[in-house]
């Protein structure tokens, strides 16, 4: 065929293609066109797999590990706090009868009496962290001076969560203050957490082993460093993760030793 | 000896055009989903739906895929997970419908693939066949094969051979169905810009086709 029968492509020829308007080209191209936008073959999806899994991993740190601003953290606490206040409050309460002396008046209920002698002890533990021979009841009420909800748990959730990530940068988030403070520091806050998790997770698990699984934890904890006597973080756990079905079957006298053995002999 | 094209713009028509092309590679393609379903799924994946991430991958993927093709050639299948990497990590912040969405992916897609040529130039040691090097592909042995097969990589391998700016600028208006204004903002060209280098590399390509270059 002849060079002159072929249809000019020109710039027009590319402005009407561009706009989707129908152009006219020789026929050898059509086809070749057509060939390089025909549908799509199953071959070319076969990196949906790896791209799904990207997704969800990216989903995963949107979500998870990097709350992006102070209002995800604020509303994710006013979540566990509206779950677990009441709860958590009761079971305060019931297991340690130090935590009443903290908020005494309005929160005592009834059931709750046999827990009075506790108030003087854990009052002056908690007066002075570090005042002696009440290491247990010292902790925890200093960690319920910094913060008495049990949100610090999910603080500490959200807390290791991004740690490996943003480490340093999340402890300024001014949504983790109460953490800090209650840690005792920013340094502390990884063996606070620490504790803290690790007493929930054990005493979570043996919900009728109360007794037993306060004695368990309370010298592990103490392990973990001098801060029981020192009045931060290990003491924490003791008081408020405990659930209420825990509690009530075996009622005050058995919390009263979780903070300490040396507690325990009085009695 | 002359023919009416439809309309190259949307890739969803492209099976009109294709009824006259021979020897399909695939009678029976995978569905390709349309513009309001796109539209509906950036929302969905953008809070966290996997299904609709999916549906915007197969509603993308197959043209970006061809598109990788003629910029980087067989390394197009990692540089395209790379881009969807990518994609998927920053698709919170695109803002826009489904056109818009093809243009964003494309410009990650472009980008990576530059990324990529500019690290293969840097690392020669790692092979690459010559034939997926656009400047050094012989255009009359893929015309031959092109004419004989007429299957989309024999295709794509004859678009590659064009200069790169051509060949960009055929890919983004044959097969993603761009026009020159979202053609031009992914290349980083004026629209005529666009279609100067379209219409050059069509006009080669028909040469090359009819055996004439």
């Amino acid at each position: 065929m002849s060079k002159h029968q072929q249809p000019r492509i020109n710039r027009r020829t590319a402005a009407r293609m561009l706009r989707g308007a129908p152009v006219i080209v020789p026929d050898t191209l059509v086809g070749l066109l057509a060939a390089a936008a025909a549908p799509p073959r199953d071959g070319e999806l076969v990196g949906e797999q790896r791209a799904a899994a990207a997704f969800l991993a990216a989903a995963h740190r949107d979500t998870v590990l990097k709350p992006r601003s102070p209002s995800m953290i604020k509303s994710m606490l006013a979540k566990l706090l509206t779950v677990k206040i009441a709860a958590a409050a009761a079971a305060v309460f019931a297991v340690g009868g130090v935590a009443t002396a903290a908020v005494a008046g309005h929160l005592a209920s009834p059931s709750n009496n046999p827990s009075t002698p506790a108030p003087t002890s854990s009052s002056a533990a908690g007066a002075a962290g570090a005042h002696g021979g009440r290491p247990g009841s010292g902790t925890a009420s200093s960690a319920h001076q910094g913060s008495p909800s049990p949100s610090l748990v999910g603080l500490c959730h959200a807390y290791t969560a991004g740690a490996g990530s943003d480490h340093g940068k999340a402890l300024q988030n001014p949504a983790f203050t109460a953490l800090i403070t209650a840690a005792g520091g920013r340094t502390k806050v990884d063996a606070y957490c620490a504790a803290l998790v690790k007493a929930t997770h054990s005493r979570s698990s043996s919900a009728q082993g109360v007794g037993a699984s306060a004695v368990d934890t309370a010298p592990g904890n103490s392990a973990g460093g001098h801060e029981a006597s020192t009045g931060h973080p290990t003491g924490a756990p003791e008081t408020h993760p405990v659930g209420p079905p825990a509690t009530q079957p075996t009622g005050a006298p058995v919390t009263h030793p979780t903070g300490a053995s040396a507690t325990h002999a009085p009695h | 000896m002359m023919s009416r094209i439809p309309r190259w713009g949307r890739p969803q028509r492209m099976g009109d055009v294709l009824e006259s092309v021979p020897k399909r590679a695939n009678p029976r393609p995978p569905v390709t989903p349309a513009d309001g379903d796109v539209a509906a799924a950036i929302v969905l994946a953008q809070r966290g739906d996997e299904h609709a991430f999916r549906v915007l991958y197969r509603a993308v993927q197959p043209n970006l895929h061809r598109y990788l093709r003629v910029l980087v050639g067989q390394d197009a299948e990692d540089v395209a997970s790379e881009a969807w990497l990518q994609i998927a990590r920053d698709l919170r912040s695109f803002s826009g419908d489904a056109d818009g969405f093809r243009g964003w992916t494309a410009t990650i897609a472009r980008r990576r693939a530059l990324d990529h040529l500019r690290k293969a130039r840097r690392h020669p040691a790692v092979a690459v066949p010559t034939e997926w090097f656009p400047e050094q592909a012989t255009g009359q042995d893929t015309a031959e094969a092109a004419i004989e097969m007429m299957s989309t990589d024999a295709a794509l391998a004859l678009i590659a051979s064009l200069p790169p700016d051509q060949a960009e600028a055929v890919v983004l208006a044959v097969v993603m169905g761009m026009n020159a204004t979202a053609a031009g903002a992914i290349l980083g060209k004026r629209p005529g810009a666009v279609r100067t280098a379209l219409y050059r590399g069509l006009r080669t390509l028909a040469r090359r086709v009819d055996g004439r270059v």
